[in-house]
């Protein structure tokens, strides 16, 4: 192997505000600041990523000396027989493959995706020379598939969702809500089945029913597909929370910020998360996060959120009334968060990402 | 939000001593509120249960599209143009008690 002259990427999807997404466009921008060569080739360009990335047929079949590749991998896809067949240095940064069951039920395709992607990344393991994992939970899946050089580097979070400003209209809408009286319970991620947002209305469900009646929870976050977000809104009504529960859809990141500037508290009861950005989110704009303790949840969440050993609706309920209900307690939970989001600054990702590509480099 | 602090304290500076005092306490509060009825198992299941009547509503909605699609693929190659007008017809009229009938299922099972 020589060292590389430029480093592409290949991802099979990218989209406006979607993680994995951002954090390609900002390895992207880390590549080219340590002097490499740099572009992105995507299977599917979304809308307002067109002219910042390349349709991967443009990818060209042969590489000269020096011309390595990085594979974003999150779901199955065509896009990774590309890259496997093209010759040159491989490197593969895992992002977390949903399992299959958690998401079949609902979007049958999905489920033959992920487990199409599993497949891929086990098929991939013998010809990466370095791969990247954004959490240890991801990094102990990748050595169980087969790869032998791993290395831990955070999710590369754009700077401009955790600097947005709050939307002036968006806060004062939430705080002529808020002073009605009631608290109000977070959640932000994809409307998913494997992020369990209807789990998350059980609980809210029994928090009103046993505390706080005026309680509101706001769900933000684009759907994946419509069979699941149909039945949270259907399931919402049918419990009697129409109006103390709003499911969002996509929102400007000023909305995004506003919902983090009044809420009391992050709730978190996926089923699956392969690191979780928005909590960090939440720990860096000063939210409480309770969260139920799955996957890669305790490692992002640490020491500085309630972790939950299960996640009943009465005990995700008693521990947000635990810790909204007692005076300090919400204070000296973000004071514990910013330290534990602190471990995962922009900053700090960009170092592990440098010293990673270094590292991949050296061994070349 | 109402509930007493009573003999409970704030560990300055320890994520992790807070975290496991709020964990004891919302263990053994869970249990209260089973206890008492007020977040009953009976209350939970039929949380589960609506939800799961939810999920099947919405999950029917593109299974009934998807077939809706086949039958018409299906109905455009068999049947005579001169006989689709009827046919047509006569499938909406199904649609219609088909509908009711699911409607009435509906009811019956939230019936308690």
């Amino acid at each position: 192997m020589s060292s590389p002259v430029r480093i592409d990427q290949v991802i099979p999807a990218i989209v406006e505000h979607d993680a994995v997404s951002n954090h390609t466009f900002e390895a992207q921008r880390l590549l080219r600041g340590m002097g490499f060569a740099s572009e992105i080739y995507a299977r599917i360009v979304g809308p307002g990523c067109e002219g910042r990335v390349h349709p991967i047929e443009e990818l060209p079949r042969r590489a000269e000396e020096g011309e390595w590749l990085l594979y974003q991998c999150s779901i199955g896809s065509p896009a990774a027989d590309v890259f496997a067949a093209r010759p040159g240095t491989k490197l593969l940064d895992y992002h977390n493959i949903t399992p299959a069951h958690l998401v079949e039920r609902w979007i049958p395709p999905l489920g033959d995706e992920t487990r199409l992607g599993r497949a891929q990344l086990a098929a991939l393991a013998p010809f990466v020379s370095f791969a990247l994992a954004d959490s240890a939970f991801n990094e102990s899946e990748l050595t169980t598939a087969g790869y032998a050089r791993t290395r831990v580097v955070p999710v590369l979070v754009e700077g401009g969702n955790i600097e947005a400003v709050p939307s002036p209209e968006a806060v004062s809408r939430l705080e002529r809500a808020k002073a009605e009286g009631g608290s109000d319970w977070l959640f932000v991620g994809q409307v998913a089945p494997h992020k369990a947002q209807h789990d998350l209305v059980k609980a809210f469900a029994a928090y009103r029913r046993a505390y706080d009646p005026r309680a509101r929870l706001h769900v933000v976050g684009r759907e994946m597909g419509s069979a699941y977000i149909d039945a949270l809104r259907r399931f919402v009504l049918d419990v009697g929370l129409g109006s103390s529960v709003e499911i969002t859809g996509s929102v400007p990141v000023g909305d995004l910020a506003a919902y983090f500037a009044t809420a009391d508290v992050f709730v978190c009861v996926s089923d699956h998360e392969g690191f979780c950005a928005p909590v960090v989110e939440a720990m860096h704009r000063e939210v409480p996060v309770v969260a139920y303790a799955t996957a890669a949840l305790p490692e992002t969440v640490g020491d500085g959120g309630v972790l939950l050993p299960e996640k009943s609706p009465a005990l995700v309920a008693a521990a947000v009334h635990g810790l909204l209900s007692v005076p300090g307690r919400r204070e000296a939970l973000v004071a514990a968060g910013a330290r534990q989001a602190a471990r995962y600054t922009l900053d700090a990702a960009r170092s592990a990402f440098r010293s990673a590509i270094e590292e991949a480099v050296a061994r070349a | 939000m109402g509930g007493g602090s009573a003999g409970r304290g704030v560990p300055a500076g320890d994520g992790a001593g807070l975290v496991a005092e709020i964990l004891r306490e919302a263990a053994s509060e869970a249990g209260r509120l089973r206890a008492s009825g007020v977040v009953s198992a009976e209350f939970e299941r039929e949380l589960d249960s609506r939800f799961e009547s939810a999920a099947v509503r919405a999950l029917r909605v593109p299974a009934i599209a998807e077939r809706s699609v086949r039958a018409r693929s299906v109905a455009r190659r068999v049947v005579p143009a001169r006989a689709r007008p009827a046919a047509r017809r006569i499938a909406r009229a199904g649609d219609r008690v088909l509908r009711a009938a699911f409607a009435r299922i509906d009811v019956a099972r939230r019936r308690p």
